[in-house]
């Protein structure tokens, strides 16, 4: 009875242990999400620095930033809220890859208008087992520095952001707020949604490239 | 002394009520029927809206046409001297800051209002340098609608667009109209006067934003709706900020829970307001 017990709880213990690297243990998701977002912006900043690169490889380097970063699948669905519920497949998939190319066209291109180089990491909070809150300060030359908070997941063993929230303003509940509006106006229809942020993507590439 | 700028007193006060008044009268938005077009049009809580949009384009208008380019012109200026003329709007505003910190029972903010005031008046050249920032009595803000809001009118209403004056809602249009009365430089000063000033702190407030602004009009489909929750999640962050307990976690969004999973039915400024508090 004792050798059979033993030998379980080993057993259990070596699985347990075969499993641990694979995630960051609970206690440790603050800690390892505010090196993340600290390396992640090291990346930029170090983009931003290179001044060998042209123009579009920049925006492309950063655009790879953004996309290893931020849980642009779990984000899309969010920001459709209740919309999404009834979407068939296909539209769905369709406005998430829309909404992919939609939030690297103005959210990584704006990393490209950034000119401080002062990023760091104060605090993080844990949200949840697999969470947490990242605060850091961003310096601006010649202006007070702006604290930005980052929502940290764990998905899946890799972290993602999937939250940015500055003075209170969250930047996933705006979004939504904004395609509740047009899908409201829209009839509910996901796919015209979809169109809308097609026309936007064109409007800001041709913008971009004058 | 000149009484005369009770005439601007007057119109801010004719001008709020011709608002308020006008807000339930005009036509509003017929609900939609669609459910989830109903849950998000209460969730919106604007039940204005094609009023509001309206005046939203005429203010895009005037800000294309004057505000922006005063604001960039203003951006121009040395930065030592914008400074000093920001400092200075800012410290005029001290009366009516202290007036709502002791409105609101926070006497510590409303003696470091007082002190501030005349530490920059006097040793700040009029407030022209924020001698008192330096020594570590950082400004306060404060409005009297931040005053209501701590006086328990917690939900500030449907959502106005204010001509020139932006977002807003019934009760902080109330707090825009006492802090008006409220300012004792008011009393003092003419009705030209009184409008120069507002004119001078809305250009100063737009050069702040100068370039985010017009990053989010870029960057959005629809503007006003970005414009709405931006101004409400903000004004619920200044409200709530430095209260202990007001720290509401936003909405999960993990990947195996469904996305759409349990979405309170809240009201729109609890619903864009759901970000943690610093």
């Amino acid at each position: 009875m004792q050798r059979r017990s033993f030998l379980g709880t080993l057993s259990l213990t070596l699985a347990a242990a075969a499993l641990a690297p694979m995630r960051a243990r609970a206690a440790d998701v603050p800690k390892a999400a505010g090196a993340f977002v600290q390396s992640l912006a090291d990346r930029v900043i170090a983009i931003l620095k290179n001044k060998a690169l042209s123009k579009d490889d920049r925006v492309s380097q950063l655009a790879d930033v953004f996309l290893a970063g931020f849980d642009v699948h779990a984000i899309g669905l969010f920001v459709l809220g209740r919309f999404g519920r009834d979407v068939p497949e296909a539209a769905r998939d369709a406005y998430l890859q829309t909404f992919k190319t939609y939030v690297v066209e103005t959210y990584a291109v704006r990393f490209n208008t950034y000119a401080g180089e002062q990023f760091s990491v104060t605090k993080e909070t844990p949200d949840g087992p697999e969470g947490a809150w990242v605060f850091s300060n961003i310096g601006q030359p010649g202006q007070e520095p702006i604290e930005v908070q980052w929502r940290v997941r764990q998905i899946e063993s890799a972290l993602k952001i999937v939250d940015v929230v500055v003075e209170g303003v969250s930047l996933i509940v705006t979004q939504r707020s904004e395609f509740a509006s047009i899908l409201q106006h829209n009839g509910g229809s996901v796919p015209k949604l979809t169109t809308l942020l097609r026309d936007k993507i064109e409007e800001l590439k041709k913008v971009d490239k004058s | 002394m000149s009484f005369r700028s009770s005439s601007a007193r007057r119109l801010a006060l004719a001008l709020a009520a011709t608002i308020l008044a006008s807000s339930a009268l005009v036509g509003c938005a017929t609900p939609p029927k669609d459910p989830n077009a109903l849950a998000a049009y209460k969730e919106a809580d604007d039940p204005l809206e094609p009023t509001n949009r309206t005046i939203f384009s005429a203010n895009l208008a005037v800000d294309d046409a004057v505000v922006k380019p005063a604001a960039q012109a203003y951006h121009d200026i040395p930065e030592g001297l914008r400074h000093s003329f920001h400092n200075m709007l800012e410290n005029a505003r001290s009366p009516v800051l202290f007036a709502n910190f002791v409105m609101q029972g926070r006497m510590d903010y409303a003696a470091e209002t007082f002190v501030r005031f005349f530490y920059n008046t006097i040793a700040g050249f009029g407030g022209a340098f924020d001698v008192a920032g330096q020594t570590g009595l950082p400004m306060r803000d404060t409005d009297f609608g931040i005053t209501l809001a701590k006086w328990g009118v917690t939900d500030g209403g449907p959502y106005l667009m204010l001509p020139l004056f932006g977002p807003s809602n019934p009760r902080d249009t109330v707090g825009l109209v006492v802090d008006n009365f409220l300012d004792p430089i008011g009393y003092f000063t003419t009705f030209g006067e009184d409008v120069g000033r507002m004119a001078a702190e809305g250009v100063d407030k737009r050069e702040q934003v100068l370039g985010s602004l017009d990053e989010i009009r870029r960057t959005s489909v629809d503007f006003y709706a970005t414009l709405r929750s931006l101004y409400r999640q903000h004004r619920a962050d200044e409200i709530n900020k430095g209260v202990p307990g007001s720290n509401v976690p936003a909405p999960s969004i993990s990947e195996d829970e469904p996305p759409l999973g349990p979405m309170p039915a809240q009201s729109a400024s609890a619903a864009d307001a759901s970000a943690p508090a610093k």
